[in-house]
């Protein structure tokens, strides 16, 4: 079975986090999902809140975290933020129902020396998080085109990777 | 005729409070003229997602209710359909489910204690300005953290949505091998749940008390957690299935949570501080010393003070984890065997933030018919309302900004567990008598 | 460079319908395209392998049923630098299922050539049970292209590429022995995608699905073997009602059990 690199330039931790039975609140756990289906060799974790998050970004040179948030944008809306060329900026906080949390926790992983590298946080605007809510249409089609994302990303620099190992 | 000026603070979010709900204060001419806790939870689409299942399927759906508390809503939801059953759950079976539950007490009071409450006090912005100063303190609340998730990990078969709890005890229990296995980061745990008390004993306490009613529950030889009758330091006195008797929920008009009440009284307070002043007798000889050592009588009234209160329990839970180990004998069946019925049943258990009281009704087949499920915090926003009425009544003085902030700092007394009954917080403070 | 020459591909036949060896039939042809020449031998279980090894790659098809089998597994592994088992039958022994059947002869008979291996079906073990296994893959029959993959993977000396399975490759990548074929209990696992390690299984119960359904899962079989473990209609619905209810496959099957 094909099983996720954890070291070399491509290895890259998602992290997901969310709950699955608050609606639009699963978006950052079906990012995960999606990305596991379509390969393999990137190694995915689930979390419910951002505190687990520490734990999850101790273990990589290379993070990417995928979250629901709640900025007031239309529902689906994607945002990406790359940590080595801006701070989670305060406006993704408010509104998300983790994402407080979350900024918290990369810079308290910062404050602690241990953040990764490399950090990117995709956010998913929500619409609806009830119990028992299903995830709205939009945020399905955000999870697609997130999950595409990553693995594109992903693609590229292991494409670079192997490139140099050929060329060695 | 000139409007009055008002002034708008407006606080996007309630920094470090688990989940989010939100926060209105208004004055007028001088005087707090209303305080709002608004916590935004339409509890009919969560009967709504219960009804119909089956019995058996409650502590599975329950336990994504709070990612933060999970074994506490499997846990009140298996003691209320085990009532309705008229099933006991007792021995060992019982023994390792107090020990997961200590497992939340501890990883929730660390997370608490010491990444939400204690930057208040010592004057940081947060835990991560604090870790800036502080790092080590910070990796011992980790840790203190973890060892709580590996006690649900290993008990409940993982540490987020434990998959091991079912209607009668487990799908699998684990080997004296298993459960020993903690017992080394344990006997660290209580060590440093210790230096916990001891620390926070040394925070600065405004005075500041209510004439609260306490509720928790109370049980004839233990530190309430699992079970026990429900008692106020007024005179309550009830079976668990006598809460809705004794308890009212009322709808009010700024929120969709509901508002308990004891019947023909008022407010309550439930949480540490209530099971500390209830049961302080059933702690453990070690944590009532520790409590005295931090300056702690017999009852403690001062909801800043619940901080040292948690640190105790945090203390009590390492030592009875570690009792519950040393003592455990692997039991003949993981479950105990039960058929459905038509019954009501009724189940309350100790969440870390206080008690969470179930009560389902099922058919002959086991479906379920109707789910009631009153969450500590929601228990508590009467008294957190009337509590900031209070606070912000004698601060009035204070520039906005800071009355806002410490209104912040005064709601993390009660650790509200929003994330049970809310999924938005906004703290807005309106002035209307000038700058 | 030096010419490489041909590799050496077996095929062994244990006990299993034919589900699985027509697959590998149907894939000659591009076994051609992606691995150049290949030298294929089939054994079935009637012959003996003798003269023929050392072998690249052995695949490995149905379970170990008789003492016969499990001396001729042994031998294979020998044999073979690497073995690799294909179906159900090798990587889960899944026949044992049978007995939950309420009309095993007429099962029989159409599956089977020979009825009588209805006797020896009551200890059918998986291969992995008998000697190390390189990589399994599951399917009832195996997905052609997977095959494909995992064959021009290992004979190219790299890890094969497939999708991630359901459960219960996780199930037998840590030993977990399959509630529902040993116990009788309903399990969401072979339609649920992997990635949770297969932990309610481990503890003894079903899965419940938390994943959410695999790529093109087969809920309707699945839906069956839950009716003849006693699964009533409406528990059916809630099964694929949980917190994946609204993905498509688990969706239609929910409501397939409905009713009016």
């Amino acid at each position: 079975m094909t099983r996720p690199h954890t070291s070399g330039p491509s290895a890259v931790l998602v992290v997901g986090v969310g709950n699955l039975a608050r609606g639009d609140d699963a978006a950052g756990l079906l990012v995960a999902r999606r990305i596991r289906l379509r390969e393999p060799r990137i190694e995915v974790v689930e979390v419910p809140n951002a505190t687990d998050c520490l734990d999850a970004l101790r273990r990589g040179e290379r993070v990417i975290v995928v979250d629901a948030m709640r900025t007031g944008a239309p529902a689906g809306t994607v945002r990406r933020f790359d940590l080595q060329d801006e701070p989670l900026p305060a406006s993704f906080s408010p509104g998300s129902t983790h994402a407080l949390g979350l900024a918290t926790a990369v810079e308290l992983a910062r404050a602690l020396g241990t953040l990764p590298r490399r950090v990117v946080v995709y956010g998913i605007e929500g619409a609806r998080f009830e119990l028992g809510a299903a995830p709205s249409p939009e945020v399905l089609a955000a999870v697609d085109r997130v999950a595409e994302a990553v693995v594109a990303e992903w693609k590229s620099a292991a494409e670079s990777e192997k490139a140099e190992t050929c060329t060695s | 005729m000139k409007d009055p000026k008002t002034r708008t603070i407006k606080v996007d979010a309630l920094a470090r409070v688990e989940g989010e709900g939100a926060m209105l204060v208004r004055v007028r001419n001088g005087t707090v003229s209303e305080v709002q806790l608004n916590i935004y939870e339409p509890p009919r689409f969560f009967e709504a997602f219960l009804r119909g299942r089956s019995f058996r399927e409650a502590p599975d759906i329950t336990s994504r209710i709070c990612g933060i508390c999970p074994i506490a809503y499997q846990m009140s939801a298996c003691r209320a359909m085990e009532d309705a059953l008229g099933v006991t759950v007792d021995g060992q079976l019982r023994a390792l489910r107090r020990l997961i539950y200590c497992g939340e007490w501890i990883e929730s009071h660390a997370l608490h204690i010491y990444m939400l409450h204690a930057p208040d006090f010592l004057g940081y912005a947060g835990v991560v300005e604090m870790a800036r100063d502080h790092r080590e303190i910070v990796e011992r609340a980790l840790q203190l953290k973890k060892i709580g998730n590996d006690i649900i990990d290993v008990v409940g078969g993982r540490a987020v949505h434990p998959i091991n709890l079912r209607i009668g005890g487990f799908y699998r229990v684990p080997s004296r091998a298993e459960l020993r296995s903690l017992a080394d980061r344990l006997e660290w745990a209580r060590d440093a749940a210790h230096e916990t008390v001891r620390w926070t004993a040394g925070f600065d306490f405004p005075d500041f008390e209510s004439d609260y009613e306490f509720v928790a529950m109370r049980h004839p030889d233990e530190y309430p957690i699992t079970d026990g009758r429900i008692v106020s330091d007024k005179g309550l006195d009830i079976a668990v299935r006598d809460f809705n008797t004794e308890f009212e929920e009322l709808q009010v008009p700024h929120s969709t949570a509901l508002h308990a009440r004891v019947r023909g009284r008022g407010s309550y307070f439930c949480g540490p501080l209530a099971r500390y002043n209830l049961n302080f007798d059933r702690l453990s000889p070690l944590a009532r010393q520790a409590a005295r050592d931090a300056g702690l009588g017999p009852t403690c009234r001062n909801p800043f003070q619940s901080i040292v209160v948690r640190s105790v329990e945090l203390l009590y839970a390492c030592e009875e984890a570690l009792r519950l180990i040393y003592q455990y004998e692997v039991p003949d069946q993981p479950a105990v065997a039960l058929e459905p019925r038509a019954a009501v049943g009724h189940g309350c258990t100790e969440a870390p933030r206080g008690i969470l009281y179930h009560r389902y009704e099922v058919d002959a087949d086991g479906t379920i018919v109707s789910a009631q499920i009153v969450p500590p915090t929601a228990q508590n926003q009467a008294t957190v309302e009337d509590d900031l009425r209070r606070f912000v009544a004698a601060r009035l003085d204070l520039p906005t900004e800071e009355l806002t902030w410490r209104c912040e700092q005064a709601i993390r007394n009660y650790d509200p567990c929003i994330s049970c009954a809310t999924h938005f917080l906004d703290l807005r403070i309106e002035r209307e008598d000038g700058p | 460079m030096a010419r490489r020459r041909r590799p050496k591909l077996a095929v062994w036949k244990f006990s299993s319908c034919d589900g699985c060896q027509l697959s590998l039939l149907d894939c000659e042809d591009e076994l051609l395209a992606v691995a150049g020449e290949v030298e294929i031998a089939y054994f079935l279980e009637a012959t003996r392998a003798t003269a023929a090894g050392p072998f690249d790659l052995s695949l490995v098809e149905g379970s170990i049923t008789t003492p016969h089998d499990a001396h001729r597994i042994h031998h294979v592994r020998k044999v073979s630098k690497r073995l690799i088992t294909i179906g159900a039958c090798a990587t889960a022994g899944g026949i044992q299922a049978l007995r939950n059947f309420h009309n095993v002869e007429q099962f029989i008979s159409v599956v089977y050539a020979r009825p009588d291996y209805i006797e020896t079906l009551r200890t059918s073990t998986p291969i992995a049970e008998h000697v190390p296994v390189d990589f399994e893959l599951r399917g009832c029959p195996v997905n052609k292209h997977q095959l494909l993959e995992v064959i021009s993977a290992l004979l190219n000396g790299r890890s094969p590429n497939t999708p991630p399975h359901s459960v219960c490759m996780e199930c037998k990548l840590r030993g977990a022995a399959c509630v529902m074929v040993a116990r009788g209990v309903p399990c969401l696992g072979p339609v649920t995608q992997a990635g949770c390690g297969a932990i309610c299984p481990a503890y003894g119960r079903g899965c419940y699905g938390c994943f959410g359904p695999k790529e093109t899962p087969n809920t309707r079989s699945l839906a069956g073997w839950w009716q003849r473990l006693d699964v009533d209609e409406r528990d059916l619905v809630r099964a694929f009602r949980g917190f994946n209810a609204y993905a498509e496959p688990f969706k239609r099957e929910s409501e397939a059990h409905e009713g009016p």
